[in-house]
């Protein structure tokens, strides 16, 4: 019998072609997950990047008076949803307290909390352990998440200084990142 | 074998293919049927409660998986179906409602996938795969039905015609 009719032949190359596929496929899932960006500053699809932002009006849960997102025209603000029940909105927190530390002299780019998911006092808590310096409004009919559609917190969104969303944001932000994007809305005329 | 009982043979395959086929008609009325009940149901009026309801089992809870924000009692999905009974209140219709919410979340808020574009593929593909897999079975067991169904020699069909008259023959 020649070796072309050996009877195990053809099973042996088959297997080795399934094993090589799988390998050759084991590979690429390893190379696309490894080089994917990470879980922080992703930014995400929304039906309201391009639009006016939607209302936000409240007071301020640490005593500071009324605020409203329409009186905040002319500069930028980053609308942050966080819930005290959330780690990755604790992680967050120094990337914003810094981000708005970079601004202050500028006064060209603001932060406002809202509370998502989360009682009033609890979300106040939150940002006084956390040295959340920012307004932060309460959101208990969960209305303003709504108009943002909000999913889960941490999710922020970008708004510039003519009141369009810029960006939306899932996950937690950095200071770095979110200086990228207002470059980047900059540049593209906002 | 005797002409009586190739007469015999291709008499029982006749039959039975007559039983096959009644069996696979029987299968598919039972199917139209089941289809058109299941299109008739769920017509007619609906009460407010009842229209709320009906379109809070088609949007997704934003914040939980896998839950319409009618079984779901997350904070997020109390304001969408605020927001439903709201609108319907005031006269809105099921499309202007979902698509307030499609603003807001996108597509994706919405538990049955839309109709056009890569999603009406959803729709689509199920109708042509079972189409494609009816077909192919119906060939692949009219092809058996011809390899197994018994040819007959000329000399074979008269001695069996023969033994129907005279109710013998020999083998």
């Amino acid at each position: 019998m020649s070796r072309a009719e050996e009877p195990g032949r053809p099973r042996r190359r088959v297997a080795l072609f399934s094993a090589g596929g799988v390998a050759v496929l084991a590979v690429v899932l390893v190379v696309v997950l490894a080089t994917r960006p990470p879980a922080v500053d992703t930014q995400a699809n929304s039906p309201l990047v391009g639009r006016t932002a939607p209302p936000i009006a409240g007071a301020s849960l640490d005593g500071g008076g009324p605020v409203d997102l329409a009186a905040w025209r002319g500069r930028f603000v980053v609308v942050n949803f966080f819930a005290s029940w959330c780690p990755p909105c604790r992680t967050e927190v120094p990337e914003l307290v810094q981000f708005t530390y970079e601004h202050k002299a500028a006064a060209d780019a603001s932060v406002l909390g809202v509370v998502f998911e989360d009682t009033a006092s609890a979300g106040a808590a939150f940002a006084r352990s956390t040295g959340a310096t920012w307004p932060v409004v309460a959101d208990p009919a969960g209305q303003v998440a709504l108009d943002y559609g909000v999913r889960a917190p941490p999710e922020s969104f970008l708004v510039a200084p003519d009141g369009r969303v810029v960006a939306r944001i899932v996950g937690g932000v950095t200071a770095s990142g979110l200086d990228q994007l207002l470059a980047r809305a900059r540049a593209e005329g906002a | 074998m005797g002409a009586v009982a190739l007469a015999g043979r291709a008499d029982r395959a006749l039959r039975a293919a007559g039983r096959s086929r009644a069996g696979w008609a029987v299968l598919g009325l039972v199917l139209v049927v089941a289809l058109a009940a299941g299109v008739r149901v769920g017509s007619g009026v609906e009460t407010t409660s009842q229209r709320v309801d009906h379109i809070a089992a088609e949007v997704r809870c934003p914040s939980c998986e896998g839950l319409s924000v009618l079984e779901s009692d997350a904070p997020t999905a109390l304001a969408v179906r605020s927001a439903i009974r709201r609108m319907v209140a005031a006269g809105s219709s099921d499309s202007e409602i979902e698509g307030y919410l499609v603003s807001r979340y996108g597509s994706g808020i919405l538990l049955r996938p839309g109709a056009r574009g890569f999603e009406g593929l959803v729709w689509i593909l199920p109708i042509v795969a079972l189409v494609v897999v009816t077909t192919a079975l119906t060939a692949v067991f009219w092809r058996r039905r011809r390899r197994a169904s018994v040819a007959l020699a000329p000399a074979d069909v008269e001695r069996v015609a023969r033994a129907r008259e005279g109710g013998g023959g020999g083998r």
